[in-house]
């Protein structure tokens, strides 16, 4: 079962990581892999819409976890932007919303970053 | 632009105005309804409660005292409700049987309006309370729902995961999520990274001091064990979660991670050495097959003659020989061909050789053998060429004519066979007439010969009978065989066969036997 796609694309400078659908025990490693093959290619900013994303499990959160230092050392960061309600529910519960900063539209991550630079 | 329609406040203070002198002082009590649902947290609350007290009084000193400190103060107050002093007034601050604290103001007499407020507002702070526990509940709620969920889709879907550094990295983000943890080293139980995360690059495998430095530099000050009942799989190591100390039930948690992580590592490993154990199983089998088809299965034993042989492997096929065969002399007389080695090692890699080493042997002497010396050259050859690394075999093969009782053999490197005359001779051992074979290239061997009279009983045997050993560890011998032999002159082969087997049983009392077993019994009646 493919429980999990993930688009690519550049838009600004800003990689913008598209999962749809299910980040589980099962499919955490291809997320994973995604976010580890854009920081291996230098691109430190990166922005996660989760407009397509049904679900993410704290081991998709943990893929997070162990690359934010190394971005937010390079001068980037991982931004996050159109949470569905129960995706951003669990983000909140495990604490994510105060360790991330998190958009309610891509516009609005998108104005966040160009005030930054 | 159409005018703002009055709001419920708006008329309230209109109404306010509009009552003769005094009652302006409802006007803050007003403010205080239409301001307090902004006030999110308790302390702001109280804030409120305590600039609109200060307001109604009209005094800049004052403050609202919990009988332990201060939760709201304004210049200097007197910590004294029961006796707050000249020209002072205290309230207290009641809802039920709760009371939060008491309103010490600096007011001679304290209007209406104040204690209005402390009634209206202290249920409003109950309320408040009551909320923020609640809350603090279901966030508390939520977060043990989070974490029933993910051992909920850790459990079903680590069925799945196929290798030890997959199922690491799924637990050791889980960790990372769970907690916030940042910097994470999983170290197995022989030093190998099996997954690290915001380390940087590592090498394959870390020990002592490299492990110690890292510790130092990355800050990796939390250690646990992935352990079972009985073996260690490993640490983990992490830097401090930027949560804190973790709660008893952040614990509990994470040792129940630990335990799902430790248990399936031994699944896994279960089931890496079933699926070895089956591999292994197949090619026993096959070797057995083979080794079956080898060994004779029925004894020829030509007029006059008998026979009886067997091998016991040690492991599941072992490295042991024996063949008996008939082949025709050039006058198409019948001959006993005999064969009977040891390869050294045990289990499937001597058996492999044996396999071989008994091809060569029928091949190389299906029919007359002129010389076995020149045989066993020749054997030698074929074995130094086909060989892996240092294996070699000790060999007593030849060739009994039946009529006669001629026994011509080549004894390469083997434990001499016991030629047991059944008339009271003297025992004859035949001695090694070569090294053993696929040792040295280019070795010489020569023939031996012997008779066999009736009543005279041969037995060859492999090293594993002279040396089963008993309770204190002294071999048998081969003293005890001949004894054996001697006590009964009258036996067949196969009665010899037990009586020697059943004397090394008890010579190894219980024990067993530590090498292969081969034994072959040759009688001429």
């Amino acid at each position: 079962m493919a429980d999990l796609s993930i688009q690519v694309k550049e838009v600004d400078g800003v990689a913008v990581l598209r999962p749809e659908g299910f980040i589980n025990a099962h499919t955490v490693r291809m997320f994973e892999d995604a976010l580890e093959k854009l920081v291996a290619q230098g691109r430190f900013t990166i922005l996660l819409d989760c407009r397509a994303l049904n679900y993410i499990s704290s081991a998709g959160l943990g893929a997070i976890m162990g690359l934010i230092e190394t971005v937010r050392e390079n001068g980037g960061d991982i931004l996050l932007c159109n949470l569905a309600e129960n995706v951003y529910a669990i983000f909140d519960t495990l604490g994510f919303t105060q360790l991330y900063r998190v958009f309610r539209s891509d516009a609005d991550a998108f104005e966040a970053l160009s005030g930054k630079a | 632009m159409e005018p703002e329609p009055f709001s419920p406040f708006e008329r309230l203070r209109e109404l306010c105005t509009r009552i003769p002198e005094g009652t302006q002082e409802l006007l803050p009590i007003v403010d205080f309804l239409e301001t307090f649902p902004e006030q999110v947290t308790e302390e702001a609350l109280i804030h409120l409660v305590g600039v609109t007290a200060l307001g109604i009084a009209k005094s800049p000193q004052g403050g609202l005292w919990n009988g332990t400190r201060w939760l709201f103060l304004r210049g200097a107050a007197t910590p004294y409700p029961s006796n707050p002093g000249q020209g002072w007034t205290s309230l207290p601050w009641v809802y039920g049987d709760e009371q939060y604290g008491w309103l010490v103001v600096r007011t001679p007499q304290p209007p209406v309006a104040l204690t209005l407020l402390l009634s209206i507002s202290a249920p409003l702070l109950a309320w408040r309370r009551l909320e923020a526990t609640r809350s603090d509940q279901n966030r508390a709620l939520a977060l043990q729902l989070s974490r029933l969920n993910t051992l909920f889709d850790l459990t079903r879907n680590l069925g799945e995961v196929e290798t030890r550094v997959e199922l690491i990295r799924l637990m050791g983000n889980t960790l990372a999520g769970e907690f916030h943890i940042q910097r994470l080293l999983v170290v197995g139980a022989d030093g190998t990274v099996l997954h690290s995360r915001g380390l940087g690059t590592l090498p394959d495998a870390l020990t002592g001091d490299d492990l110690h430095r890292i510790f130092l530099e990355k800050g990796l000050i939390h250690a646990v064990e992935l352990r079972d009942q009985d073996h260690s799989h490993g640490f983990a190591y992490a830097a401090d979660p930027p949560l804190g100390p973790l709660t008893d039930e952040d614990e509990l948690f994470l040792q129940t991670l630990l335990n799902i992580t430790s248990s399936q590592l031994s699944a896994l490993e279960l089931r890496e050495s079933r699926i070895q154990a089956m591999r292994l199983e197949k090619d026993l089998e096959l070797a057995r097959n083979i080794q079956r088809r080898i060994l004779p299965k029925r004894l020829p034993e030509p007029e006059g003659w008998q026979c009886a042989a067997a091998n016991l492997p040690y492991q599941a096929v072992g490295g042991d020989l024996y063949d008996l065969w008939m082949a025709s002399d050039v006058d198409r007389s019948p001959r006993l061909h005999l064969a009977v080695a040891d390869i050294s090692g045990k289990g499937l890699p001597a058996s492999l050789m044996m396999t071989q080493l008994s091809a060569f042997l029928r091949a190389m002497a299906d029919r007359r053998v002129e010389d076995w010396g020149k045989l066993a050259l020749r054997l030698n050859a074929r074995m130094n060429e086909v060989r892996d690394r240092n294996r070699y075999a000790t060999l007593f093969m030849g060739s009994l004519n039946p009529a006669t009782g001629d026994l011509r053999y080549v004894n390469a490197g083997h434990n001499p066979p016991l030629l047991v005359p059944g008339d009271g001779r003297p025992l004859e051992r035949l001695m090694p007439t070569g090294p053993m074979v696929g040792l040295l290239p280019g070795a010489a061997f020569t023939e031996g010969r012997a008779t066999m009279r009736p009543g005279d009983a041969l037995v060859i045997f492999t090293d594993g009978v002279v040396e089963a050993e008993d309770t204190q560890g002294a071999d048998l011998g081969e003293a005890p065989l001949v004894e054996c032999v001697r006590s009964l002159p009258d036996a067949t082969a196969d009665d010899l066969f037990e009586a020697l087997l059943t004397r090394t049983f008890q010579h190894m009392a219980g024990g067993g036997f530590k090498d292969d077993v081969t034994l072959v019994v040759v009688k001429r009646l």
